[in-house]
């Protein structure tokens, strides 16, 4: 008895002259993984973007707590409240993402990726100080990106975008906007 | 998702925006102020939504539910911070409806839910004191119908911009009420106006 596996199943295959794909209606099995569909890739880019306004949050803390001054204390309170909000959403989104064994995660969730995300924000570890006018920059330009990827995603990860992006606006008007 | 569903999110969300008119009338009676200038605001911004989802089911071929009699608040309102609790608990009503519009097929709809929800999200941040991570989402589990099913006690007093402090007898809202020419304060902005009707 044979057993097919990675390996002999392509020569079995050649042997009696037909490819994998005429064995199956699917997706050729052998062809390696699928390519990540559509949801996925919308997820993976919206985490990136999350991961991305988290890093931004710890470094405007970080940068104040070396201060120490009362107005800057107060700060940092509320932006902890708001990097709390913003960890919460990485959960639940990350909660959504499942991926095929084998694939890489987020692709912009790795530090030595600091391009632009859609936020505005980078995913290196930001060098300069953060300020308050540049949070409230990403926040509304995150909501901003939820809502416009609203149209392409199944229901209930619209539903979640939405509410994402409803809170990402109220932390604009916290932030003073 | 059919349109039947789609007519379906318009009406609960037009549900959940007269209860809102209703509920701001009971709060503003206890409110002054800076907060009573911002219950008239809310009060209008929900009429303007009311009236724009309104129109948005009557394109579609259907009769916009109206408003109930009467409304059971979902707790005593008796001084400024009830009143400030219940404005916090209608505008996550409101979002929560607004929700379900974000589901639809409609990519109108869409995007027309999901930015009231941020308008409804500042509102009920600005009435609670403090944000939330998932506004709306929260709510999906508790019944938003609450605020139907049964009548306000006797002599219960509501407010209504333009008679401030002055208490009477909660008059039901109309669905064919035009928008009220209250001056209008540009606290916060308000819901977004209705989309183009996708060709």
């Amino acid at each position: 008895m044979l057993i097919a596996s990675a390996t002999t199943l392509p020569l079995l295959l050649a042997t009696a002259g037909c490819r994998s794909s005429d064995l199956f209606t699917g997706p050729d099995p052998l062809a390696g993984p699928p390519p990540l569909g559509h949801d996925v890739l919308t997820l993976q880019a919206v985490i990136a973007s999350e991961e991305s306004l988290v890093q931004l949050y710890r470094a405007a803390i970080g940068g104040d707590l070396g201060s120490g001054a009362q107005r800057t204390a107060a700060r940092s309170r509320t932006l902890g409240s708001l990097l709390a909000q913003h960890e919460q959403h990485l959960a639940q989104l990350r909660v959504r993402l499942v991926q095929p064994p084998g694939t890489s995660p987020t692709p912009t969730a790795r530090p030595s990726a600091a391009r632009p995300s859609a936020n505005g924000a980078t995913a290196g570890p930001p060098r300069a100080r953060v300020t308050v006018a540049r949070l409230r920059a990403a926040e509304r330009a995150s909501a901003a990106d939820l809502v416009q990827r609203l149209a392409t995603v199944p229901p209930a990860l619209a539903q979640l975008f939405a509410s994402i992006a409803a809170s990402d606006a109220t932390h604009v008007t916290v932030l003073g906007g | 998702m059919t349109a039947t569903t789609a007519l379906s999110a318009l009406q609960a969300a037009l549900a959940a925006e007269n209860a809102a008119i209703f509920g701001y009338g009971a709060a503003g009676a206890h409110l002054t102020g800076s907060s009573l200038a911002a219950a008239e605001q809310d009060w209008t911004g929900h009429h303007e939504a009311r009236d724009a989802l309104a129109a948005m089911i009557s394109r579609r071929g259907a009769t916009p539910a109206a408003a109930q009699a009467f409304y059971q608040l979902p707790f005593r309102v008796h001084d400024a911070a009830s009143a400030r609790a219940l404005a916090a608990h209608l505008e996550e009503g409101v979002t929560s409806a607004y929700l379900g519009l974000v589901a639809v097929s409609d990519q109108g709809l869409r995007r027309f839910g999901a930015l009231a929800m941020q308008a409804a999200a500042r509102r009920a941040a600005f009435w609670r004191g403090r944000t939330q991570a998932f506004p709306g989402l929260n709510l999906l589990t508790r019944s938003v119908s609450h605020y139907g099913e049964a009548r306000p006690a006797p002599g219960r007093s509501c407010w209504r911009p333009g008679r401030r402090r002055r208490r009477r007898r909660c008059a039901p809202p109309t669905t064919t009420r035009t928008t009220t020419s209250h001056p209008y304060r540009n606290r916060r902005r308000h819901s977004p106006r209705a989309p183009a009707r996708p060709g």
